[in-house]
């Protein structure tokens, strides 16, 4: 271990630090280092600079304009407007049941648990160039946590999070650290844009990935019944083409189901059911956002609570989405007859 | 600062499972395959009136568990044979009547769609059997004993 302690520093002539102060890396401290992190990792190279121009660099950083942190405005209740974009929730897919509405549909439903979901950090344009907050959900122990990051927790006050993720906001719908944002958050009979990391199907072949057809189970085809064929001509072009669909690794992507409706919402016990299917199995987070693609007029009639929902959740029953009509009642005059006017001349 | 899991104290899958249980309908008479049912299905009227229709026929097939359980109700109507597939918590199903029940070797009695007639009859438990099966329908098991005794100290909180 001393050799290539030895033989690292003559390759590049720049001392190493690894965990521990000393510039030069022992044998031990390389071992530490491999121990640590469980692969071969160069430990963080740190380039000491010339005395003078450290101090015209330390000179340049005292002087240069400081970023002031940003405090949040007092948590009430706003008129939410059409521009504005509030956060959105980090939840887990539990699992899949049915229903029927009160007509006697039937709906299949997505049932997803918001896990203790609060605000960690927010973002702004004086710093990031851009409004945005950054949310946690679910439980870890701290043993299980690197330092750094539970060192964030315990800095801020809150539980361990599993897992995090950002939401683009709106100026006004910025929400101070330490927030819940609960299933309340959303309402029963609005859009939500879910989104997810599909499941995982490992390394597919072609029919499977990229819905080929094959080759005839018959009639001569030797070997190759779920193989690609040709995958390119001769000559011209002489290559096959980049992004040729071939086998490969599959599942595990990102993806988004939009305007899906949210069919009931129950607040006390911090459960959302989604109508239809989301990417995902389950046990795994989700992202649930209000849809983006949906008409200014129909978002200001859901009632949303802007920017979140301040109040008991104790108290609250669950809330269900009726459907304006009855698919399954027959037409009646009376009720579906629209008159037409005829004016002169026609 | 540390804070032990606020809400889940079960698994994902006991909390689907317990969601289920809102939906489902209680108290259903037990259906078993080969029982001549009478069934009362909602049909919607004109005026948007609900009424209840009822129709006789076999139980053939029972497929799904909880709330996705669906029976294959067979019936004989003006000559043809008519098969509904229907699921058990639906509210279009009112009513679930047990008439009669019979005795099977299978559980899934589709050979009866090639069988017309006498041949499509099937045999009726009477007698020490059915006095038998009666008592333990009465009977309750332990998890439903359990369930009983749990929901009045429930309504009393």
């Amino acid at each position: 271990m001393r050799t290539i302690a030895r033989l690292l520093q003559s390759f590049n002539n720049v001392p190493y630090r690894a965990t521990s102060s000393c510039e030069i890396v022992t044998g031990r401290e390389l071992d530490a280092h491999f121990r640590f992190y469980n692969t071969w990792k160069y430990p963080k190279r740190v380039f000491k600079l010339p005395a003078n121009i450290k101090s015209l660099v330390m000179k340049k950083v005292a002087e240069a304009p400081k970023i002031p942190p940003f405090h949040p405005p007092p948590l009430i209740s706003l008129p939410m407007q059409p521009n504005s974009r509030r956060v959105g929730a980090i939840a887990v897919k539990a699992g899949m049941t049915q229903t029927w509405d009160e007509n006697g549909v039937k709906l299949p439903l997505t049932v997803l648990f918001i896990d203790d979901c609060q605000v960690i950090g927010i973002k702004y344009p004086e710093k990031h160039g851009y409004w945005a907050l950054q949310v946690g959900a679910g439980y870890r122990k701290q043993k299980s946590i690197s330092p750094s990051e539970s060192g964030l927790y315990l800095k801020l006050g809150l539980p361990f999070k599993h897992d995090l993720s950002e939401f683009r906001i709106s100026q006004d719908a910025v929400l101070p650290v330490g927030t819940k944002v609960s299933a309340a958050h959303f309402v029963a009979g609005q859009n939500v844009d879910v989104t997810g990391y599909t499941k995982y199907k490992g390394f597919q072949g072609v029919m499977k990935r990229w819905g080929f057809k094959g080759l005839p189970a018959s009639h001569g085809v030797s070997l190759a019944h779920r193989s690609p064929g040709s995958i390119g001509n001769r000559k011209s072009p002489g290559k096959v083409w980049k992004g040729k669909k071939l086998p490969g690794h599959m599942g595990d992507e990102r993806r988004t189901v939009h305007n899906c409706l949210l069919y009931k919402v129950d607040a006390a016990r911090n459960l959302l059911f989604v109508r239809g299917q989301i990417p995902g199995p389950a046990g795994e987070f989700v992202y649930i956002r209000d849809a983006i693609s949906v008409p200014k007029t129909k978002k200001a009639t859901w009632g949303l609570p802007f920017p979140t929902y301040l109040g008991e959740l104790s108290n609250l029953h669950a809330t269900l989405y009726k459907s304006p009509k009855d698919p399954y009642r027959p037409y009646a005059e009376e009720a579906d007859y629209f008159p037409i006017k005829w004016k002169k001349g026609d | 600062m540390m804070q032990a899991r606020v809400q889940a104290n079960s698994g994902l899958l006991p909390l689907v499972q317990d969601i289920q249980k809102d939906y489902m309908k209680k108290g259903l008479e037990k259906i078993s395959i080969g029982d001549t049912v009478k069934i009362g299905l909602a049909v919607v009227e004109a005026k948007g009136k609900t009424r209840t229709q009822s129709l006789d026929g076999t139980i053939i097939a029972r497929q799904g568990a909880g709330l996705n359980q669906t029976v294959t109700f067979r019936r004989i109507f003006q000559g043809i044979g008519m098969e509904l597939t229907l699921p058990v918590h639906a509210p279009v199903v009112q009513s679930i009547e047990v008439l009669k029940h019979c005795r099977i070797r299978r559980s899934k009695l589709y050979y009866l769609r090639d069988r017309v007639g006498k041949s499509a009859k099937l045999k009726e438990i009477v007698g020490a059997a059915a006095a038998k099966r009666a008592a333990n329908a009465t009977k309750t098991t332990k998890a439903q004993a359990k369930t009983a005794a749990a929901e009045p100290a429930v309504a009393a909180q």
